[in-house]
């Protein structure tokens, strides 16, 4: 009985794994980039292009693809992958350093994976404690007012 | 009219039948719609959604059939009608919610606020599944869409599918649906293998009484802080909150009742059939949606799991201990795993009824399952 289950458990999530995401391209980097440092979970270089046309260049290689966000923020522009392709997010500095614009590739999101996904459990559990606060203190006054209007129809 | 004529013009009538068109792939889906109108029919699993569902999984899935494309003057035809005014543009599931809050008793939860934790706690699995299918291979939405099945809550897995990736709606709210009528079937393992004989023995305070007044600012309260918080659920939580405020104002009974009834009636036809119409054996047959279905499992597993962990922590801190067989309640299958918690309870004891006390954080899951819905959606803002 217990094989059974297990051969019947394995063709359920074997298709699964078989299937796995498509081959990605890698992002491509500009033509006059320099590599500061290269691992595993980053590549970070700089390049001569400005934000902006950086930023351009990028837009324009990512073109037509399906749910990459440009996420503006103070000091860098922040591309992220949505879906599953073999990199995360791409940060293109604001900040210009000796005429350069840093931009870092980050290869791993599984950091990013877990960091929002315990942010976000915390989130649903911090909703519903304000929601208990709120109901609680409404939960008070209105008690006291049903009990302050008992006890005025009881006085008359 | 000449032979050759008389034959071109039976060869158009042979090439314009479905027979002529047959593809051998359609009968795999056949045997899925009827399957799920058997379950509806003959074993009463959710049989409001399967059995449209099924319909709508049958009937698309023969060839030439004019129902969910477009026509010559661009026109959506019968279905593709359904599905892109009511399911794309999300206002069947927020539809459904209003009839869901008017049928809605929020006494339990007012009286016992603190097991919102509890419907918190419950969507552990959401988050965990979430993990699990980005391994397999799914993009990060569709990952996020498939995660929330374990919500257990029909309407927010159809939003937020439709929302994040439109391609699942059909596998998820299959699963979502088909896993809710199981729920008796998996929770109760789960439910005593997470808990001792003697936490199972609690016996829980009777709920206070609870005023109109309350459960009148109930809805308001609720409603106004997912606005301030998870504002992009609020066209679903909204609409709950209205159709509960409808309910305990006790002023609007004609709008209540058409809520409750008609109306109800009404969306979950279109949704059932839309639905079932996005499986077309093209789209379908992929491994996608066996993954799907085994992920929703564990899903729904794990948030049991998370809900009945999330009683035994609390009990940690609570002088008046709560039956952690409600934590399995947290699973917004309403009432259904209230009802488990309940036949469990009596199990071991004949004289504990944790019914009342297990819907409590049972509509908590509602609103909890809604709030994780708002983060993926906030994830990809």
């Amino acid at each position: 009985m217990k094989r059974t289950i297990f051969t019947l458990l394995m063709l359920i999530f074997l298709p699964g794994f078989l299937y796995g995401g498509a081959d990605m391209p890698k992002v491509p980097l500009t033509d006059d980039s320099q590599i500061i440092s290269e691992n595993e979970e980053k590549l970070e270089f700089t390049t001569g292009l400005s934000h902006d046309d950086a930023l351009a260049f990028y837009k324009e290689t990512f073109k037509g693809l399906k749910d990459i966000n440009f996420r503006d923020w103070k000091s860098a522009t922040y591309i992220e992958d949505d879906s599953n392709r073999p990199w995360h997010s791409v940060l293109i500095s604001k900040k210009m350093e000796d005429q350069k614009t840093r931009i870092v590739i980050s290869q791993d999101n599984w950091s990013w994976i877990t960091g929002t996904l315990i942010l976000r459990f915390i989130g649903v559990f911090m909703v519903l404690l304000i929601l208990y606060v709120g109901l609680k203190i409404s939960g008070l006054v209105i008690s006291r007012v049903v009990n302050r209007n008992a006890a005025k129809a009881a006085a008359k | 009219m000449s032979a050759n004529e008389i034959l071109d013009m039976l060869m158009g009538i042979v090439q314009t039948s479905g027979v002529a068109n047959f593809q051998f792939n359609l009968i795999i889906m056949w045997i899925i719609g009827l399957l799920f109108m058997y379950l509806a029919i003959a074993k009463n699993f959710e049989p409001l959604l399967l059995l449209p569902i099924g319909f709508g999984i049958f009937i698309v899935n023969f060839p030439l059939v004019p129902l969910m494309g477009f026509t010559e003057e661009g026109h959506a035809q019968l279905l593709q009608f359904f599905y892109r005014y009511g399911l794309e543009w999300e206002i069947i599931p927020c539809v459904i919610f209003l009839g869901l809050g008017a049928m809605t008793d929020f006494g339990p939860l007012i009286a016992n606020p603190k097991t919102l934790i509890i419907g918190a706690g419950a969507q552990l699995g959401v988050f965990v599944t979430f993990t699990g299918t980005i391994l397999a291979g799914f993009t990060l939405k569709e990952a996020a869409s498939v995660g929330i099945i374990g919500g257990a809550d029909g309407p927010t897995t159809i939003y937020l599918t439709q929302h994040l990736a439109p391609q699942l709606l059909g596998a998820n709210a299959l699963a979502a649906y088909s896993y809710m009528a199981m729920v008796p079937l998996i929770q109760p393992p789960i439910m005593r293998l997470f808990t001792s004989q003697k936490e199972r023995l609690i016996k829980m305070k009777q709920m206070r009484a609870v005023s109109r007044q309350e459960k009148i600012i109930f809805p308001l309260v609720t409603v106004a802080i997912i606005a301030l918080l998870v504002p992009s659920v609020v066209p679903l939580m909204g609409m709950f909150m209205l159709g509960n405020l409808m309910k305990e104002s006790g002023v609007v009974a004609r709008l209540t009742d058409t809520a409750q009834n008609a109306l109800m009636n009404i969306v979950t036809i279109f949704l059932g059939i839309s639905v079932g119409a996005t499986m077309h054996a093209d789209a379908f047959l992929n491994p996608k949606p066996l993954f799907i279905f085994a992920l929703g499992l564990v899903d729904f597993a794990v948030c049991t799991v998370g809900g009945i962990l999330t009683v035994k922590i609390m009990n940690l801190f609570l002088k008046e201990k709560i039956n952690p067989l409600i934590g399995s309640a947290g699973v917004s299958a309403v009432p259904m795993s209230a009802r488990v918690s309940e036949l469990e309870g009596i199990k071991y004891d004949k004289k504990n009824h944790l019914l009342m006390h297990a819907m409590s954080p049972n509509l908590a899951g509602v609103i909890g399952s809604s709030a994780a819905a708002g983060m993926f959606i906030a994830m990809f803002n």
